[in-house]
């Protein structure tokens, strides 16, 4: 099985390879070929899965390097892959809802001029992400961090006569470099303490060489999470993943909803050992988790574009995660970001099939839909199933995970951050069933002429929801804690034993878990009651508001003008990024354009006219006269004659 | 009186036997076959190199001189043999195309080629001033002929008479020089030159005045300045296949020449490099100067190329004044990028003719990328490569000349070199800018090249992008050479 593991990341650039090199020759079957691919991976994944579940407790981690990519020195860096538990669930995130949204792309992208340049680009995507997942170093990591994001670049600006999809894919890229940038610091920061750029070896001499809630781990985690919070839209460089809205749909769903955005939660995961010593990051990433959750949920609260909404919904949801690796609970942000893949790509693919309905390629005004639930049945129950997920109610897979975090964050002493997570989940279900409603239900606001049009998408299309709307509902029986089931639990717990047991303290005890007359069990019963109830009144003001009392939404506007504009606004960020940092860079462009011309052109200039009229001069010596030539040699002679006697 | 016969093992010069045969094979089919197919010139003459190729890479490397002393075949001349087998195999095949539009010099030229081949292989294993000098007229010989061979253009001519008139001029002074040095040592063979002063190394001004004179000489073959001035005229008036073989296999014969007189420890004079390392430094400085400032105002492409290729003699030149081992495996790397990258340029020179026009100013590429994409991308491999583009061998092989030069503490050189390096990619990316931002000036149509064209000039893309990411490939068998040295 570990012989074939290579050929994970493999087949998927295989595709990519012969679609991008041979256009001509794929032509209408790029898609099928990277659907084939895309499957291959998955049973690959599968396999080494079931191999590693049967195993139990006798898996080892699997640590194979194929050839020394970088050896110069004291640096050796192989090329290979390490896989673990952690790796497996990632491998199966990426490949299975990869393949499921591949599918529906072959539908939904159907006669699009650009087909098989976008399935160069998804395979492409999809063998840099395993890449990052499977990669076992750093560096190695690094590469496949930077592949997803040059693919999310050529993706997000897939429809490049548009300006602002252009202007989206460039935004993506540079608020990303600002993040790198971090990562990079961290990375060589890492390098040059321990020596060792491989996880296992990073992982042997990290207890050694650094001390526990020391400056130094402390500034290299935090600088490693710079990196994460670019890659996964947190506070304060979320703003590019609204923007990225712009690429085509499936695209939204599988790299900024499922999998390239998770990858600052994976990196976090995977060095866990690194950030359990360092307590003090740890409260960073949960407070920015936090904050990240409930702002991004307000934001979302008033937008009127179906997959504006639900960026800032992913926004949220990343947040959750984030305040979950703050809690120091690793496998409930690993279990979120799992559940969230599949819901969260099923509300994409649904909005997608509404896209199509209208004809259109990236933006709805949800004003302008509803009464949908007649004309796309499959896609309003698939859009349901993952609405109701996401806001958390019982037994469907967002329930699950996020009530694990909310927990967690409680009983590791983060009172503020259930606090933020409780509020986020409010917002969350109110907004997520505004958008249901305002799709779904009611009487259709479009035209005549959109209503005329009005149609379920094909098969290729409606079974992969059907197939993600299965798995939003009971993908989170893999760890049941309230029933006494934590199979998930269990099987990604080795992962992170190492760290817990060098770490530091990082997360205090509960004061009032501790002094409290009911048990745990009791306690976590009522918490999950709680979230239940909060989201159960969030579902029932969206009715009142959006399908009892459709004026109600005007009159509230009215009431709160100034808030709804805050919030409509997303409170001015891109404005304040705009007039703080871009017209500062420009004005900063402006003086070093003045510097180039007056002082560097104008010097090199003189320099080029001054070389210029000496290799006039020297041309002038070649006269085209074979004695003239004759003399020079002479001359030369006399010069190398005198020059060797000197020397003597 | 007994006289001593020479031991005579001709199976270890056979690679320069099978070229000789090849080449009068080839001048004779034209006497005895009516009208000969210019292809199957081409062919004889490849089926001929590859031979010579595979039996040089198949003979053993011995460090004793053979045939009395005269030659030796050490792995140095074995490396060298390969290098110029696969030069003259390259460029036979962009000659091809040419002989067969200008068909009233065919097929000496190709004879020619061969000839000048074997004289650049004897150089490669002289053990001694004799057959070195032989070697050194072998090689010119065919080159002035060569170089007049397109008898219909007048300035084919000029450039042979000047090439001859100054190639004999010089080689009065090398002669002059082998003399001086005979005079003071007594011998004219370089290992015993080497043994003597292994045990006593110590120069006379008379000595120093012979260096001067060889300096002089072989400074001619590899034109550094002031004794480049040939180079242009030459390279411009000559046919382009015979400007190719002019400058790589014959400058490189020269640096191999330099090399086996000067450099090789125990077996020539590198015991007193105190005494020959400040001229080479001067010529080298003077050479790097004149030949990028030369080439910088040139709109003539072939003219161009000349300059650029006085340049690259200039930087070898550099790392051969360190003396050093490392500096003679940089020197040994950078003729092996040279050859690929000049001869491909050439290359593409021909190939990018009109009907009936060839191409000589750098304006006459124009739109070459537009219907011609892969002749353009090809190009612009080679002047990157020329330029020093990392990816490209000539990336590489800059670099350890540079390191060379650096570690022989030659820092006013290396600095130089690097400045002028700098100054050379204006000439470089102006022919890649001609290729793909200018409209073609006319209606008129890039020729088809030939297939043996386009396969040279793939060997030579394919090489300079090879050796620039895994310069190994070469390295390790240099290393070979000169630790066996």
């Amino acid at each position: 099985m570990n012989a074939y593991f290579w050929l994970i990341p493999i087949l998927p650039g295989l595709a990519a390879a012969l679609n991008g090199l041979a256009p001509k020759a794929t032509g209408r079957m790029a898609g099928h070929l990277a659907v084939l691919a895309m499957l291959g991976s998955l049973a690959i994944s599968s396999m080494a899965l079931f191999a590693a579940l049967t195993a139990g407790h006798a898996f080892q981690p699997i640590d194979i390097d194929y050839f020394t990519w970088i050896g110069v020195g004291g640096l050796n860096i192989p090329f290979g892959v390490y896989v673990d538990q952690l790796s497996l669930v990632m491998m199966m995130v990426v490949s299975f809802v990869g393949s499921v949204i591949f599918i529906y792309a072959t539908g939904y992208m159907h006669g699009d001029p650009g087909y098989v340049r976008f399935f160069t680009y998804l395979p492409l995507f999809t063998f840099f992400m395993f890449l990052l997942v499977m990669g076992n170093s750093l560096p190695l990591l690094f590469v496949g961090w930077e592949g997803v994001g040059l693919c999310s670049y050529l993706l997000i600006g897939y429809f490049y006569d548009r300006d602002y999809a252009a202007a989206a894919g460039m935004k993506a890229f540079i608020v990303n470099r600002i993040g790198d940038f971090g990562f990079l610091l961290g990375m060589l920061l890492l390098f040059w303490y321990t020596g060792s750029l491989k996880f296992t070896g990073l992982f042997e001499a990290a207890p050694g060489v650094f001390t526990a809630g020391g400056a130094v781990i402390t500034v290299i985690t935090l600088l490693l999470f710079v990196g994460a919070t670019g890659k996964s839209a947190q506070l304060p460089l979320y703003v590019w993943l609204p923007d990225a809205m712009a690429g085509p749909t499936p695209v939204s769903a599988l790299i900024h909803a499922a999998t390239m955005v998770t990858a600052g939660i994976y990196m976090i995961a995977r060095l866990n050992p690194l950030f359990s010593m360092a307590p003090v990051t740890l409260l960073v990433v949960g407070t920015i988790g936090g904050l990240t959750a409930l702002f991004a949920a307000s934001i979302a609260l008033v937008q009127r574009d179906s997959k504006k909404i639900l960026a800032y919904s992913t926004v949220s949801q990343l947040g959750y995660m984030f305040l979950a690796l703050g809690s120091g609970a690793y496998i409930a942000a690993i279990f979120h970001l799992m559940t969230h893949a599949f819901f969260k790509a099923c509300l994409f693919l649904g909005a997608g099939s509404v896209l199509h309905a209208f004809h259109r390629d990236t933006d709805v005004d949800v004003f302008e839909a509803g009464g949908l639930r007649k004309y796309m049945p499959y896609t309003r129950a698939t859009f349901l199933i993952a609405t109701i997920a996401i806001s958390g109610i019982p037994p469907l897979a967002g329930f699950w995970s996020k009530d694990e975090i909310l927990w967690e964050a409680f009983a590791a002493g983060r009172v503020f951050l259930w606090f933020l997570g409780i509020l986020a989940a409010f917002c969350t279900a109110f907004y997520m069933f505004r958008l249901y409603n305002l799709l779904f239900s009611g009487e259709f606001r479009g035209t005549e002429d959109q209503r005329h049009h009005l149609h379920e998408s094909p098969a290729v299309m409606w079974l992969p929801l059907a197939v993600l709307a299965a798995f939003s509902i009971c993908i989170g029986c893999v760890n049941m804690p309230l029933l006494g089931y934590t199979g998930f639990h269990d099987f990604l717990h080795p992962v992170f034993a190492h760290g817990a047991a060098h770490g530091a303290e990082a997360v205090e005890e509960n004061a009032f878990l501790a002094s409290s007359f009911l048990s745990e069990h009791m306690l976590e019963w009522i918490f999950a009651g709680i979230s239940v109830v909060v989201a159960v009144v969030a579902i029932l003001f969206a009715r009142v508001f959006y399908v009892w009392f459709p004026n109600m939404p005007e009159r509230m506007r009215e009431a709160f003008s100034s808030i709804h504009t805050i919030l409509f606004n997303k409170y001015y960020v891109d404005e304040m990024y705009h007039a703080g940092f871009i017209q500062t860079y420009f004005n900063g462009c402006g003086a070093a354009n003045w510097f180039d011309n007056r002082v560097i052109i104008a010097g090199l200039n003189g320099l080029a006219n001054t070389v210029r009229g000496l290799a006039d001069r020297l041309r002038r010596i070649q006269t085209g006269l074979a004695p003239h030539y004759a003399l020079g040699t002479l001359a030369g002679m006399v010069f190398l004659v005198v020059v060797f006697l000197l020397c003597y | 009186m007994q006289i001593q016969v020479p031991e005579i093992s001709l199976w270890q010069v056979l690679p320069e036997l099978i070229v000789l045969a090849t080449a009068v094979g080839v001048l004779a089919s034209d006497l005895f076959v009516k009208s000969v197919q210019r292809v199957n010139v081409t062919l004889t003459a490849t089926l001929g190199l590859l031979i010579a190729f595979f039996t040089a890479r198949s003979l053993e490397a011995s460090a004793t001189p053979i045939f009395a002393g005269m030659v030796v075949r050490d792995s140095l001349s074995i490396l060298l043999d390969q290098i110029f087998l696969a030069g003259a195999m390259l460029v036979t095949w962009i000659g091809h195309e040419y002989a067969r539009r200008n068909p009233r010099q065919f097929p000496e030229f190709t004879a020619l080629v061969l000839f000048a081949t074997i004289g650049m292989m004897v150089i490669a294993m002289s053990a001694d001033l004799i057959p070195l000098f032989v070697g050194i007229e072998l090689l010119s010989l065919p080159l002035f002929v060569l170089a007049g061979s397109d008898k219909d253009r007048l300035a084919s001519g000029e450039a042979s008479l000047k090439y001859f008139l100054l190639g004999a001029f010089s080689t009065g002074f090398l002669v002059y020089g082998i003399a001086f040095i005979f005079g003071v040592t007594r011998t004219t063979n370089l290992t015993v030159i080497g043994q003597s002063l292994a045990a006593h190394a110590e120069a006379t001004p008379l000595l120093v005045l012979g260096f001067a004179l060889l300096l002089v000489g072989l400074g001619f073959k590899i034109s550094l300045a002031p004794f480049h001035m040939w180079a242009p005229d030459v390279y411009q008036g000559a046919p382009t296949p015979a400007t190719a073989w002019i400058a790589t296999g014959s400058k490189i014969a020269g640096f191999v020449a330099l090399m086996r007189v000067f450099t090789l420890p125990d077996v020539s004079f590198a015991a007193l490099s105190d005494y020959w390392t400040p001229g080479i430094w001067w010529l080298a400085l003077i050479t790097m100067i004149i030949g990028n400032a030369g080439a910088l105002m040139q709109s003539d492409l072939k003219r161009m190329l000349a300059y650029s290729s006085i340049a690259h003699g200039g930087y070898l030149a550099m790392a051969f004044t360190s003396g050093t081992r490392i500096g003679a495996e940089a020197t040994l790397f950078y003729m092996a990028a040279y050859l690929l990258m000049t001869v491909g340029a050439f290359g593409v020179a021909i190939a990018a003719s009109r009907s009936g026009q060839e191409c000589e100013k750098i304006a006459d590429l124009s739109g070459l990328a537009r219907q011609r994409p892969w002749l353009a991308f090809a190009m612009s491999i080679f002047m990157l490569s020329l330029a020093g583009m990392p990816g490209t061998a000539g990336f590489v092989g800059k670099l350890w000349l540079f390191g060379a030069a650096v570690q022989a503490q030659y820092y006013s050189l290396a600095l130089i070199g690097v400045l002028t390096t700098l100054l050379s990619f204006y000439y470089y990316l102006r022919v890649i800018v001609y290729m793909y931002v200018h409209e073609p000036d006319d209606r008129l149509l890039f020729n088809r090249y030939s297939f043996s064209n386009g396969l040279a000039l793939t060997v030579c893309a394919v090489g300079l992008v090879g050796l620039g990411v895994f310069p190994n490939l070469l390295w390790s068998t240099i290393r070979l050479c000169t630790g066996a040295v």
